[in-house]
């Protein structure tokens, strides 16, 4: 049964991450949540499908292939229509020094692994309301 | 008004003020009064006899002539004493250190004390002095004719016989009298004349005012210096062909050679000084003192040429001018002032070489004729004097004969140049003598002989030789009528300035020969001490040659040389102080080398160094000389030049060593960030199952209701992730452990045939559930490996796995080729999957290479099965590479060693 | 100035006067027009001369020779004698 969000519409949120089992995981606790997802496994994908049909939030993970989560953050704030994408980086890699490059970027929230399955949710929740009166 | 009578009464008196002040200064010298010795402008006046009556009347006489020319006389001694710190310096150091009495005694004690060269020195020094006497006589006498208005006119030329006594022997007479009163009344020890010092200074002032108050009066009688130099006479006197050419250079050489080289420049410059310090003053005061000489040469030749008639004498303008003029009083001072310059030149010279002759030729025959039998010093001190005195009447006596001789036409320059170019031949040995420690005695008596010859042939020969004489015969046409022989143009070098052409030939002939002498000679030990001695003179403690001498006398015979040559007073003094030096307090000095050594020198002070020599190795019996002494004192020089090379080339490796030191640093500190990198990245890896099974546990926790079928699916994924885990932090421990060497592994003889067989085995069940088709090509022949039996099932069953896992082909197959190929054991495992990529191949076997996992059929490696391989392969001593990669599939081969 | 610059100098001073008086630098001056009176070659050299005078006169006042002051003999680069040497080691 797919939930609302808080203004009624259904939140559509693209993942990005190239683990086939996170993927699997990330889709059922969103879809839970009552959104809608599609997955793609490496950047350009993630650009393509952005162009194609934008999401509400995009769930992106560093280490993709092809182009990494960095270079499709920066390609994502430098379009024309998606600027405003309301994106949560996910990944292993939880430095200081790369949450400092990505809110640089212009990252929106920034989630290290291993995660709490709530915590995702309530991010990307937070993330696509806020979008959606953004925007 | 002047007449000859008064003239010479004047000059009579002025003499008699000389002497007074002489005798005053000498007086008040011995009383202890110290103020000659210890005023450094006293010294540098007297060095002021180097502008005789050249200067005072021939300078302007060759600015007359020959324009600028007469500038360089002044110019070389200005550049010498300007240099003072490091030639100069040396000079007086060396004599101060060594007791020099004279320049014959400087060259030929440095060259091993021989005397030989002494007596050459001493021979070539009368000889070149000979014609700069004539020229004083000349100046004098022409001065006093042309002055007291006798058989001179204003033309200032002596006109022939003047009939009846010549004024030049008289002056002769005269100077020898006055000379052998001034410098001869007693002898120091020191060969020190303080009194004629004071007399030389005075006279330097005296000439300098003349020749200023003649400059002076005739600047203002033209009106100022406007009138002097109208355009016209300042081209007559100034605008000549080729000025700055050749001789230019030439005579500035050799006046910078004369100032040292002229032995009465010695005598005041080295001998007579009291301190090294003075020399800072003379470094300036002295070429000062020339500049103020030199300012009105010119304007008084310009007046010369304008107010007297053509054809007057130009070397007579000092007096002849104020003369015109009716300044009779001038004139008569600026008589004075030549007739000053003259006298002080004669007397200094003299005593020189009064010193020289009597040192070095007439002492070393006196004691070689022992029939002499002098026993006591009166003896000894009068033979001395009178030798010295006598020496002065025949140096005075040469003078007269040279100006006899000599073209009574000749310029006084021309004179004076010549008396240069011939002390200019003891340059070469000099300066070599205190500059290279390799220059020989043979050398330097091979050099002066050739140059002497040289300048004899080339300059003085010409200037005696008048047309239709053997001599004149001889210039014209060459010796034996050879014309490449030509005293003016040697070999051909024709159009050349006579000086300039006996310069060159002279010179180059001289150092020549003092090269090629000196290098293929040997020292004596005795000239190996010297040369050290001489040339090291900063750098030496004294009393360095008596510990380079070992000597031994008995002390009753070195009392009464000493007695006999010193005077009884002075002999026992020395012996006391020494003997309270010692810290006896008999009064009687052990006679060992230093003493002797010591005494040595105060003798020579009296006789000159080499006739002491002869005369304290009489006594001394034993006297060996250590050359081991002096090769020490010689190579403690190279010995310090050695130690900072060394601490140069210490630092040098030093500074490698932290260069090194550098490189490894940063080697480390690489390793380090690769550690760190290889952390945080195998942190990264661990992160990832961590997720999925945090998660999944998670959700299968959180989830009231889920489809049993999920949940089943969510604990399997948990479990694998686990595994997946776990088997990643092995291989992580096993990497480790490879990389650092720890784990010795079991090494033992396997056929590998078998190894890859049973890897392929392992396999089956993967290859069954991917449905991969694994064949095996067995090698030829067969062949055996040293190695570990597990760790190379490990690589085997990677490579197996790795093509199975990765292979998404339709028809997934896996081919494992073995071979023996030169001398090692070779496997292929070759598959037709999509290939690596564009993955780079060394990244490939880097740890949690990527490119891989987007492919692996469910379950992903671990990313460090193709690193722990090739580490594997490495310490087998083989190799593990990817060998093809294409879409169509790869090849990975593995080379091991065969085991003999 | 440091000792060892002076002594440059000192070193440096004759050879420069030697430049200044010789062919081809004094030809640069070699002109008999006048300056004031005098012919400018003239000019040059005494002026030249006198240059070289003060120069001579500021350097000696400071240069110091060995016999003034106790200069020490490079002490600290002298090896030690080989007598001593064996007995220390």
């Amino acid at each position: 049964m797919t939930k609302s969000g808080a203004d009624g519409s259904v939140k559509r949120i693209l993942i990005a991450e190239d683990e086939p089992n996170i993927v699997e995981l990330l889709t059922f606790i969103l879809e839970r949540a009552g959104c809608v997802t599609r997955a793609v496994t490496d950047g350009e994908a993630a650009i393509a499908e952005i162009r194609r049909d934008a999401p509400d939030v995009l769930l992106l993970d560093l280490m993709l292939p092809k182009h990494d989560g960095y270079a499709v953050l920066k390609s994502v704030r430098a379009s024309a229509d998606n600027a405003g994408l309301p994106v949560v980086m996910l990944t292993a890699k939880g430095q200081e020094r790369d949450r400092k490059v990505a809110e640089s970027l212009g990252v929106n929230a920034f989630i290290t692994k291993p995660f709490s399955n709530q915590d995702v949710v309530d991010q990307v929740l937070a993330l696509a309301g806020a979008g959606a009166a953004g925007r | 008004m002047l007449t000859a009578d008064v003239v010479v009464a004047i000059a009579l008196g002025y003499v008699g003020l000389l002497f007074l002040l002489a005798f005053l200064s000498d007086r008040w010298s011995r009383k202890g009064s110290r103020w000659i010795s210890n005023s450094p402008v006293i010294y540098t006046l007297s060095i002021s006899v180097y502008c005789t009556s050249w200067t005072f009347y021939g300078a302007v006489g060759s600015a007359a002539r020959n324009g600028l020319e007469f500038i360089t006389i002044y110019l070389g001694p200005t550049l010498v004493f300007l240099g003072w710190w490091y030639l100069l310096r040396k000079l007086v150091r060396i004599g101060q250190v060594n007791r020099i009495s004279s320049i014959a005694d400087l060259i030929s004690s440095r060259y091993g004390k021989s005397n030989t060269l002494a007596v050459m020195v001493t021979l070539m020094a009368v000889i070149g002095t000979t014609p700069y006497i004539a020229l004083q006589l000349k100046a004098v006498t022409t001065s006093f004719e042309v002055v007291s208005g006798g058989s001179g006119d204003l033309l200032g030329n002596r006109s022939g016989d003047s009939g009846g006594s010549d004024p030049a022997l008289w002056v002769a007479v005269g100077m020898a009298l006055f000379t052998i009163l001034f410098g001869t009344r007693n002898l120091d020890a020191n060969e020190q004349h303080p009194g004629v010092v004071a007399a030389i200074a005075f006279e330097a002032l005296v000439k300098l005012l003349a020749l200023l108050m003649v400059g002076l009066f005739v600047v203002f009688s033209f009106g100022g210096l406007e009138n002097l130099f109208p355009e016209e006479m300042s081209r007559r006197l100034l605008e000549r062909e080729n000025v700055f050419g050749g001789r230019w250079a030439v005579l500035t050489f050799l006046s910078a050679t004369a100032i040292i080289c002229l032995p009465r420049e010695f005598q005041v410059t080295v001998v007579e000084n009291a301190r090294e310090s003075h020399l800072r003053t003379a470094g300036w005061l002295f070429p000062a003192y020339l500049l103020l000489i030199c300012l009105f040469i010119l304007p008084i030749a310009a007046a010369g040429l304008t107010r007297l008639p053509a054809g007057a004498n130009p070397d007579m303008f000092v007096l002849t001018v104020p003369m015109a003029a009716n300044q009779e009083m001038l004139a008569l001072f600026a008589f004075i002032g030549g007739f000053s310059s003259a006298t002080s030149m004669v007397i200094v010279a003299c005593i020189a070489l009064s010193i020289m002759i009597s040192n070095h030729i007439v002492m070393p025959v006196v004691l070689r004729l022992r029939w002499l039998r002098l026993y006591d010093s009166a003896d000894l001190k009068t033979l001395v004097l009178f030798s010295r005195r006598f020496s002065i009447l025949l140096i005075l006596f040469l003078g007269l004969l040279y100006y006899r001789l000599s073209a009574q036409t000749e310029a006084l320059a021309s004179m004076g140049l010549i008396a240069f170019a011939g002390v200019a031949q003891f340059l070469p040995s000099l300066l070599g003598g205190l500059y290279w420690r390799q220059a020989t005695a043979r050398g330097a008596k091979l050099g002066l002989m050739g140059g002497v010859v040289l300048w004899v042939y080339t300059l003085l020969l010409p200037s005696l030789a008048e047309d239709g004489t053997m001599f004149g015969e001889i210039v014209s046409n060459g010796l034996f009528g050879w014309e490449m022989l030509r005293p003016q143009a040697l070999f051909g070098m024709t159009g050349f300035d006579p000086l300039v052409h006996a310069i060159v030939w002279s010179l180059t002939a001289n150092t020549a020969l003092l090269i090629a002498g000196s290098l293929f000679s040997e020292q004596a030990p005795l000239e190996r001490l010297q040369s050290a001695l001489f040339v090291d003179v900063f750098r030496n403690t004294p009393g360095d040659e008596s510990r380079a001498l070992v000597r031994s006398a008995a002390i009753d015979d070195l009392r009464l040389l000493s007695r006999r040559i010193l005077g009884a007073d002075a002999a026992d003094r020395q012996f006391r102080d020494f003997a309270l030096r010692q810290g006896r307090d008999d009064g009687v000095p052990v006679a060992d080398t230093a003493f002797i050594t010591h005494l040595e020198r105060q003798i020579g002070g009296n006789v000159g160094a080499a006739s002491a020599r002869v005369m304290i190795s009489e006594v001394v019996s034993g006297e060996t000389i250590s050359l081991d002494e002096i090769i020490r004192m010689v190579d403690e020089t190279q010995q310090v030049i050695e130690y900072s090379q060394a601490l140069e080339a210490n630092s040098r490796t030093l500074e490698q060593t932290a260069a090194q030191l550098r490189q490894a640093n940063q080697r480390l500190m690489r390793l380090d960030t690769e550690k760190d990198d290889f952390l945080s990245q195998v942190s990264h890896e661990l992160r990832t199952p961590m997720t999925s099974i945090r998660s999944f546990a998670e959700a299968l926790l959180k989830a009231d209701e889920m489809p049993p079928d999920q949940a089943h699916r969510f604990m399997r994924i948990i479990h694998d992730e686990s595994l997946r885990l776990t088997s990643l932090l092995d291989d992580i421990l096993d990497l480790s452990h490879l990389e650092s060497g720890e784990v010795r592994w079991q090494v033992e003889h396997l056929d590998p045939e078998t190894a890859a067989v049973n890897a392929i085995a392992a396999c089956e069940g993967l290859a069954a559930e991917t449905g991969v088709r694994v064949e095996h090509v067995p090698a030829d022949t067969p062949a055996a490996i040293r190695g570990n039996r597990d760790r190379l099932s490990q690589i085997l069953i990677n490579l197996i796995s790795n093509a199975i896992k990765y292979n998404d082909s339709a028809e997934p197959w896996v081919r494992v080729e073995c071979r023996v190929e030169a001398g090692r054991w070779r496997v292929d495992v070759r598959d037709n999957g999509p290939g690596a990529g564009d993955v780079a191949p060394d990244q490939l076997f880097s740890k949690f290479a990527r490119g891989w996992r987007q492919i692996a059929k469910g379950r992903s490696g671990t990313g460090l099965g193709l690193a722990i391989s090739a580490e594997i392969a490495r310490r087998h001593g083989g190799d593990l590479s990817l060998t093809e990669s294409s879409d169509h599939g790869s090849c990975f081969t593995l080379t091991l060693p065969i085991a003999q | 100035m440091p000792r060892q610059k002076l002594r440059d100098a000192a070193f440096i001073l004759p050879f420069f006067g030697l430049i200044l008086i010789m062919p081809p630098f004094v030809d640069i001056f070699f002109s008999v027009r006048l300056l004031g009176g005098i012919p400018v070659i003239l000019l040059y050299i005494f002026c030249a001369w006198t240059a070289l005078i003060v120069l001579g006169w500021v350097l000696s006042r400071r240069l110091v020779t060995d016999a003034e002051t106790a200069e020490p003999r490079a002490p600290i680069l002298h090896p030690m004698p080989p007598e001593q040497r064996d007995a220390d080691g």
